[in-house]
């Protein structure tokens, strides 16, 4: 997916030691949104705005060793051991032989080093410079930025694709706020900026702007323009719809002190497990203090402070709890943080109320996102049958005042209030409207300038398609069953004519490692590839059942 | 100073230790330098303070580097603590998110919390305005589950509490 970008300039930050001024720079392809104001919480907002950052950076993704000095070092190296080996069979002379060789050899490598090393030298250190230019690059999609009546909101996606933030901001924040023009707009973003944010200090002015300027005509220099092209893999915007569209699910809520937030990085950053499983457990009892269990120890976390209040007991486990470490900055400045779980394997969000401002950490269900969760949940399936022209409907009542409750909605338009929910929910989806999970609000928020296709999102691949079909139609039949430390499902696919009997092994973090088939797909592929449709279609009728 | 190129900063670093004197240096400058997002630069400017400081400036140091996100920034400000902010209630309450952030520093800065502690229960015992002030922070890090943070909030509550016993905390005390 193609994504083209306009900016008038770079955005900056102007430090002096008086005065702070950030300029982001807009996206000037869309429609103009600007906002000028002087920072008021300037503390709280460094703090806040690097935890975003963090988010934008973070890649928690397993990265293999680079093992090419090695390998190399080994290929010579065996050569030598070889020949010792063999001097052990040979007679006196050639053991003198090699003896003398090896002499030369070494007198040659140490030559060679000494020649090369200058070079070797400066080869790396332009890697090193390389690496630290191009850091740029790292940037997946600049982060989008959204004006609104009451809030700006700015908001970024990891490189992983799993993590998702949004800093929230209202106009207490601000201080003198000039002129502002509702909207969302991609801002140019850089490693840069991050340095410059951290010299934001209170004694400072400090001047937040959307900058208005790009917007202006501007025909003699066109060269002040700088065009991006990015070009973005469907699975990041998949991602990214995906978490979003989990905030509309029903959900469990609970309140954390923010010592509590502090005890689970603390542990974290104690302890790292060599194996799984590694989920994070949440245990909630009505009226009892919250625990936390961290797998695979059952190292358990009592607090005492925050108690659930919830009617009904339940246990829910969450992946990829290191992504929590991004929350640390925010420990100081939070008065308190906001759970919301969705559900075991799911996507969950976690609220840092800063007071004027809101931050919130979305985490998809795991941060690898691969085949082995494919098929957990279809958080892109539709919920509804509304017709197109009553979601439009909807969405066009939602314009006029950017942000709205369905409630609202519903009695303005004189329509159900569920049928408001589902037209909103789709547009959530398709990454037009944004659901406010701290205000329970409803807010455009176009993510891209043209639409985008949906249909070519909805799946990940052609076989989950397929597999969805096989699910609707109700052809899967499972029978499962605890093996050891695996939970095996078998099933039996009816095609057109022909019923598959399948196999799929989960293990404890719910993960498919295994899986068998007797389709021609797996035949030819086995599981290299991505599972085939029958082994998913086992899998997801898991949830269905 | 604030370049990428290496030999460049050298040079500076070398230029401004044997060229510039105290006269030079001013106070908006040093904090300047500290200011960097780059470890060199703010050790540098760490040596330039320590080197050039001034007694008078004492205070402004004190409030303006104690807003530096840097974990050694922060530890290098528990050397002023005693000095400018005892027996000062308001600076006190300036400080107050140094103070949390020192204290919720996840595994890192043992001997910058040790030393925070310390202090604020040296002030929480002089007076009343400055016991309810601390048992505030406190009350809040002691929901920690590290033993040792645990074990110094509660001794320290305690000890504000025996003093005042009107202050307002979740410890209670029996006997």
């Amino acid at each position: 997916m193609l994504f083209d970008y306009k900016y008038s300039g770079s955005t900056s930050v102007n430090n002096t030691t008086k005065k702070t001024g950030i300029s982001f720079s807009p996206d000037t392809l869309r429609e103009p949104t600007f906002f000028i104001g002087k920072l008021n919480k300037k503390i709280a907002f460094r703090e806040a705005i690097s935890a975003l950052h963090d988010v934008v950076v973070s890649d928690l993704r397993f990265q293999p060793k680079d093992k090419e000095a090695y390998k190399a070092w080994a290929a010579e190296q065996e050569k030598v051991w070889l020949s010792e080996y063999m001097a052990d069979f040979q007679i006196e002379t050639v053991r003198n032989r090699i003896q003398e060789l090896k002499g030369q050899l070494q007198s040659v490598y140490a030559e060679k080093t000494r020649i090369m090393g200058p070079f070797n030298k400066a080869k790396s250190s332009y890697f090193d410079y390389l690496y630290k230019h191009d850091k740029d690059a790292w940037f997946v999609l600049d982060p989008v930025i959204t004006v609104h009546p009451d809030e700006v909101f700015f908001e970024c996606f990891s490189k992983d694709e799993s993590s998702y933030g949004k800093l929230s901001c209202n106009y207490n924040v601000f201080t003198e706020i000039n002129e502002f023009k509702c909207g969302t707009t991609n801002i140019d973003y850089s490693q840069g900026l991050y340095n410059e944010f951290q010299k934001i200090r209170d004694y400072k002015e400090t001047e937040f702007k959307i900058d208005p300027s790009g917007f202006e005509a501007k025909t003699t220099n066109e060269e002040v323009y700088k065009e991006v092209k990015i070009d973005l893999p469907d699975s990041w915007v998949r991602g990214f719809l995906q978490v979003s569209s989990a905030m509309t699910l029903p959900a469990t809520v609970l309140d954390l002190h923010p010592m509590d937030i502090y005890s689970l990085c603390q542990y974290l950053r104690r302890f790292k497990e060599k194996k799984g499983p590694r989920a994070l457990r949440f245990i909630l009892e009505p009226d009892q203090p919250i625990k936390a269990v961290f797998e695979p120890w059952h190292e358990e976390l009592v607090f005492h402070r925050s108690i659930f209040q919830g009617n009904t007991a339940k246990t829910i486990r969450i992946w990829g709890r290191r992504r929590l470490l991004i929350l640390e900055r925010l420990i100081p400045i939070a008065k308190n943080f906001k759970v919301v779980l969705l559900g075991s394997g799911l996507p969950s969000f976690f609220i840092a109320d800063l007071g004027d401002m809101s931050y919130t950490l979305g985490l998809s269900g795991w941060t690898k996102n691969d085949w082995s969760t494919a098929g957990n949940f279809d958080l892109m399936a539709p919920r509804s049958n509304v017709d197109l022209f009553t979601q439009e409907k909807v969405f066009e009542a939602l314009k006029i005042n950017w942000l709205d409750t369905s409630a609202n909605l519903a009695q303005k338009l004189n329509l159900d209030p569920s049928v408001v929910a589902a037209s909103l929910t789709a547009y959530t989806q398709a990454g037009r409207v944004i659901y406010d999970l701290n205000l329970g609000v409803y807010r455009v928020r176009e993510l891209t300038q043209e639409p985008l296709d949906l249909k070519t999102l909805r799946f990940a691949s052609k076989q989950e398609e397929v597999a969805n079909q096989y699910i609707t139609n109700n052809r899967v039949k499972i029978t499962t069953d605890i093996k050891g430390e695996t939970l095996q499902i078998k099933g039996k696919v009816t095609d057109k004519n022909y019923t598959f009997n399948t196999l799929a092994v989960l293990d404890k973090d719910n993960r498919l490692i295994e899986g068998s088939c007797e389709c021609s797909f797996y035949l030819a592929n086995k599981l290299q590839k991505g599972p085939c449709e029958h082994i998913l279609a086992t899998r997801m009728a898991l949830h269905t059942k | 100073m604030d370049t990428t190129w290496d030999d460049t900063r050298i040079f500076a670093f070398h230029f401004f230790k044997t060229e510039f004197e105290a006269s030079d240096w001013d106070l908006d400058c040093l904090i300047g330098i500290v200011d960097s997002v780059l470890p060199e630069v703010e050790q540098f400017g760490k040596e330039m303070i320590t080197k050039y400081f001034n007694p008078n400036d004492g205070i402004a140091y004190l409030t303006k580097l104690s807003q530096h996100p840097s974990v050694n920034i922060q530890f290098f400000v528990t050397n002023y603590l005693k000095t400018y902010a005892s027996n000062n209630v308001t600076k006190l309450q300036e400080l107050d998110f140094y103070f949390r952030s020192v204290l919720t520093r996840v595994h890192k800065a043992r001997v910058a919390k040790q030393r925070v502690y310390q202090f604020l229960q040296e002030e929480g015992r002089k007076s009343e305005a400055a016991a309810v002030f601390v048992t505030e922070i406190l009350d809040d890090i002691s929901a920690t589950v590290t033993i040792q943070d645990k074990a110094n909030c509660i001794a320290i509550l305690t000890d504000l509490k025996r003093l005042y016993p009107v202050l307002n905390s979740h410890l209670i005390l029996k006997n």
